[in-house]
Parts: structure tokens; sequence; C-alpha cells
């Protein structure tokens, strides 16, 4: 069982800091999962740990340890690369065991490892072919019986699955999971997708330009993001935003011209005059079908620009206060592009941010919702 | 074939034809012909006492087996071939290997590593003449510090073929390590990482990643080794001429000297013909048998 603690942890590289002052404690037969846009220092931090990059300051503990100076071998983790790092010339076996030869493991000891990795794997028809020979999905295999073997507690993983077919990488998502839960091992894994850090881990800590922005269970990040940035970048298509001016305590809507007013009560008081960012998620806009059915709820209509139909739901692309905006819904709506509709907004799913520091503006609730009739409706 | 297909056929194989053709005209031109017409003057007499060319069978071929300094240069290319090639091509490696491993002067190391490889054969011949010159040369000095008594480098039949192994070394190495760093930087560096999480040594990376990955590289290298170690006779024309007594003549300077000195077009088409299937079978060797032992990508 393994404990990895970051302390302060950070990277430059030359005068461009990647990777500022991580803190964060990841647990034992945890499934961590680093999650960030490319550039956002996931990978920098993961080779950090694995010691395959030097640590520019702070402290690095695996099970209470500092690791700082520990050459990658004695920290003893395995590590699944995004291109596999299989040997080219070594059949899957060779591939399998080279680490295990490498560190003069008994041949019966090897044996009954490999014996156990393949049944797990089921790769026992693959042993002597070249990886040359192999598919993606076969490749991904015999690299995480590399890791199974070397029977590390601690297992790292780079963007694993950036190489396969979806439907693939859907296959992997789950069996990778399940193999880490069988195993009991400690995963931290990189990804930039955000369905498997949504899927697969345990937390997820999001990172953006070497900062930690969050770190949580994948539905608290998503239900309760800390940030505009974590807002934006879970959920697709992404959260949808408007600028805003705080005003009265509320904020003013004018969607053609028309005014709406929403009233709200929010955690920490504002000052007026504070720019906001407003933001709802596509799935939290509905299409309002019954009028009579108005109650409680922020209708506005709009016109429809464009309609993605992809058979199990639909996404429909509208114009609101100069925005492009994107609305989600189950099943096939046909409509045609220019048709006007009535769209509601979920109220208790209303994010508001602060525009400048882009952090999280607790709504408690809506008091009011006061416009024209026909355009905003509570 | 129905008619329309075969026409279809025929125009795409024409357009094929037409775009070859010029560097067909150039093959044939100049090395199909003169190949065939060598091999057929092999079989002629045809020195200055001929001033017709005239069918002698094998007699060249013959002669050629009983002509002593013939086997005493291709004992020469042998020697000069067994000494230049694995020397320059393990130096090569390890060039690579370090140039490759550098991260700042690396550019700097490389062109020092290079540079004898651009300098023209002639005058390579002429710095090492120097070095190699008796009493007045840089070697002849830097034994003269330690109080070593000096030696005839190329007067000296023992010697003269170390000289020239030395001096070949030195300017093939730079070549064959440009194939090798090449070659190293194709090698992914997962690999490495991959390996050092293993806990690997420096030398099982070598043995077990680096060495086989490399194979490709040094098969192509030492076709071109074995093959330039029979081309590279400059040299002798500024240095020894091929003496003293033959001792450091080479197959084609021979041939040179066959056909150009002794006016022996006969002999040298034979001679030349002898050399072209050497290569032959030796480049045939190294693809058919060592190729199978070696990974590709």
């Amino acid at each position: 069982m393994a404990e990895v603690e970051l302390r302060d942890l950070s990277k430059t590289f030359g005068r461009e800091q990647v990777v500022q002052h991580l803190n964060v404690t990841i647990e034992q037969g945890e499934f961590f999962v680093l999650v960030g846009p490319s550039g956002c220092g996931k990978s920098t931090t993961l080779r950090m740990i694995a010691g395959l990059e030097e640590i520019s300051s702070g402290e690095l503990l695996i099970d209470g340890k500092k690791v700082n100076h520990i050459p990658p071998s004695q920290r003893n983790i395995s590590m699944v690369f995004q291109n596999y790092a299989l040997y080219p010339h070594l059949n899957v076996k060779e591939n399998i065991l080279f680490g295990l030869k490498v560190r003069k493991v008994e041949k019966q000891e090897q044996k009954t490892r490999l014996d156990q990795a393949v049944e797990i794997l089921g790769i026992y028809h693959l042993l002597e072919r070249k990886p040359r020979e192999l598919s993606g999905g076969q490749r991904q295999r015999v690299a995480l019986g590399r890791a199974i073997v070397s029977q590390h507690s601690l297992c790292l993983m780079d963007e694993p699955l950036s190489n396969l077919d979806a439907k693939l990488r859907s296959q992997m998502r789950t069996e990778i999971r399940q193999l880490q839960k069988e195993l009991g091992i400690t995963m931290i894994y990189v990804t930039h997708d955000q369905i498997e850090a949504m899927t697969m881990g345990d937390r997820m800590m999001v990172l953006n330009e070497g900062v930690i922005q969050q770190v949580g269970k994948p539905l608290e990040v998503y239900n309760s993001p800390e940030n505009l940035f974590v807002a934006e970048f879970l959920g697709a298509p992404p959260m949808n935003t408007l600028p805003l001016t705080w005003e009265n305590q509320g904020i003013n809507l004018k969607p053609d011209n028309k005014g709406c007013r929403l009233a709200l009560e929010m955690a920490e008081p504002l000052k007026d005059g504070t720019p906001i960012v407003l933001g709802v998620r596509p799935e939290n806009i509905l299409p309002l079908q019954d009028k009579q059915d108005l109650s409680d709820v922020i209708a506005v209509p709009v016109t429809i620009k464009n309609a993605e139909l992809l058979g199990s739901e639909t996404i429909i692309e509208f114009s609101f206060m100069q925005q492009s905006w994107k609305a989600k819904w189950n099943g096939q709506l046909n409509l045609n592009q220019g048709s006007e509709i009535f769209v509601s907004f979920q109220r208790e799913h209303i994010f508001m941010f602060n525009q400048e520091s882009g952090k999280r503006l607790s709504v408690k609730r809506i008091i009011e919702i006061k416009g024209d009739k026909e355009l905003c409706v509570s | 074939m129905e008619k329309g297909q075969w026409a279809a056929k025929f125009k795409i194989n024409a357009y094929a034809w037409l775009l070859l053709l010029p560097s067909l005209i150039f093959l044939i031109l100049f090395t199909f012909y003169p190949v065939i017409k060598t091999l057929i003057f092999s079989f002629y007499q045809a020195d200055l006492s001929t001033p017709e060319p005239l069918f002698n069978g094998i007699d060249n071929y013959r002669r050629m087996l009983g002509d002593e300094v013939f086997w005493k240069v291709l004992k020469n290319n042998l020697w000069i071939t067994l000494g230049t090639v694995p020397t320059s091509m393990a130096l090569a490696l390890m060039m690579a290997l370090y140039a490759n491993k550098l991260l700042r002067v690396k550019s700097l190391i490389r062109t020092a590593f290079f540079y004898p490889t651009v300098i023209p054969m002639i005058a390579i011949a002429n710095i090492w003449l120097f070095i190699y010159t008796p009493e007045y040369g840089a070697l002849s000095h830097f034994l003269h510090w330690f109080g070593l008594e000096h030696l005839n480098w190329l007067g000296n039949q023992e010697l003269v073929t170390w000289a020239m192994i030395i001096m070949i070394i030195w300017k093939e190495a730079g070549y064959f390590m440009i194939f090798y760093l090449a070659g190293l930087q194709n090698i992914s560096q997962e690999l490495y990482e991959s390996a050092s999480l293993d806990g690997a040594k420096s030398w099982t990376v070598f043995s077990r990643i680096t060495f086989p990955l490399l194979m490709p590289t040094t098969l192509f290298v030492m076709v071109i080794a074995v093959t330039n170690s029979f081309k590279l006779v400059d040299h002798l024309v500024i240095m020894t001429q091929g003496g003293p007594d033959n001792a450091s003549n080479l197959l084609l300077y021979y041939i040179y000297q066959t056909a150009f000195s002794f006016w022996d077009q006969g002999m040298a088409s034979a001679l030349t013909v002898v050399m072209v299937l050497i290569l032959v079978v030796i480049a045939a060797f190294q693809f058919l048998f060592l190729d199978k032992k070696i990974h590709y990508n």
C-alpha cells in the first residue's frame, strides 16, 4: 500500500514555472486523477512523482518517506506510458518480464507472476508476438501486464488511453478501474479527457497553468466548481456563460432589449457594480413546451441557430444576449434553424462567478424573478 | 484480357515508363553499358601490344591468379577492411552516444567529430603525410618528447598498413557517427524512462535496448564501411603510390595502375569484374543473412 504526499511541489523550466506549489495527499488504494488542458503541468507532476523529472522545490513523500532524491527504480512504482513504451525488438513475454529480469527476480517467481498477469488480462495467445503485431488495445494490455508483474503498490499512468479508439477506450476505462480495485493499488492517473476523470477516479485534481484549481470527488467538482475554469472545463458542451454587472441585489437579463430581473440572495453580499459571470450548464436549460406550466421558472424566448441531432440527445445552439449558448436535451427534437422557442433555466442550477478572480459566488436562493410577460416568467 | 482494359493498363504503364525515362537513360549510359562493356573486355587481350582487342577467353583471369601483386593487394585490402570497419564503427557508436547525451555543446561536439568527413581525401592525405614524415613530422616530434625513436611510418612495409588504417578510421568514424546519431534519435525516450523505472543499469540499457534497436543502422553503416574500404584510394596517390613494394597498394588503385600506367585494359577489366563480384557477395551476405537477425520497426 502506498500513500503519496505532495508538499509545496513546484517545477521550473528556466524562468517558466510550470507547476506551482502543489499540496495534496493521495491516499492508499485511491484512484486519483490529474486532469487539465494540455500544458497545464499534469504530466510534469506525474513525472516528478515517478522521478523522471527533478523536483525544483517542495517535498514529495511516498509512505511518509521523503523521496525527492531517490532514483525512480527505488520508489517502488510502476508506470504505464502514453505510447506504452514496449520494447519493439522483444516479444510480449520478454516485454512483461523485462523489469523482473533486471531486478533479478527468481525464475520460478517470474513465471508465477507472468501466469497471474496473463490470466487477468487474457493475453495468453499473444505471448510470443512482437509489439508491431499487436493492435492498440493489445499493446495497452501488455503495458498493464508489465505494471501488474512488478507488484508495486503505486501505479502511475500518463494518458494511457489517448491512442485508442472511442469504443476501446470505454472498455479499457472499466478494465483499468476494475484492475486497480482488484489489486488494491494506489493509482495516479493523468488525462486531459474529462470523461475519464469523471468516471474513473475516486477523486480528481483539476490543474490549470500549473496551479491546483480544485480537488475533490468527481461529482462534487462537477456540481460545485470552485471557479469559472473548473466550471467551463468539465461538462460537454461546456457551461454557458454571460458577463453581467451586479446591480441592486440582483442581475438584469435583457434578451431582445426587454427586461428581466433576478433578485438573488448571495452567501456573501456583493457591492453594486461588481462584474460577475452567470453560468448555466447546457443540461440545465430545458425546452418549454407547455406554457401552462410556467410557475417557478426563468423562461426566455430564443431563436435557434443550429440543432445537432446525436440520436440519443439533441444539442441546440442559440444566441442569448450576444453570447452563443448551448442546451442539451434528451431524445430527438426536430427543430428548424430560425424557429423560435421558449427555454427555461432550472433555477437551482444557476452559477455565479466573480469576473475578475473567477471564484464562484455562492447563490443562496433566488428571491424574485420579475419581468415582462411572455419573456421572463416566475 | 479485354481490349479496353489492356489499353487502360498500357496507358498507365506508358506514363510510368515516361517518368522513369530520364533516369533510365543516364543509368544505361553511365552504369549498365560500362558494366557490360567491362565484362566483355575482361575476356579480351587489350594492351599496348594489341591495337585491336583480341579475344583470349579466360586468359586474363588465369594470369591474374598467377599474379603475386594481385594477391598482395587483395590481402592488403582485406587487412584495411578488417582494420578499419569494426574500429571505426565502434568509435562512431561511442561518439554518437556521447554526443547524444550532451545538452548544451551538442552541435559543437558533433561538428568536431564530423569535420574530418567533410575534408577532401586529398587534403587529409596531405595532413597525414606531414604527420607521418620521418624526423620532421608531427608524430616523430611527439615520440621524441617521450624519448622514443622516430620511425619511417610510410617507408616501412610492416608499418605502412597500420598508418593507413589509423588515418582512415580518423576520417570515417565521424561520418558513421551521423548515422548512429540519427538512429539514436529515433529510439523513443519512453523506452529509457521505462527502463529507468525498472532500475536497469546503463550497461543493461545499452546491451538490451539501445544496441538491438540500432541494428538496422549498424547493418547500413557496415555496408557503407566495407564498400568504402574498397573505394578509398585517393590518399595512395599523394602518400605512397602503393609502395613500398606494393605494401600499401589496394585493389582499386591497382586497377587504376593496370589501366592507366601499364595500359592493360583487358586485365584492368578483369580486375574490375573481380572487385565488383567481391562487393556484391559482401552486400548480399549482409542483407540476406544478417538482415534476418535484425528488428525493424
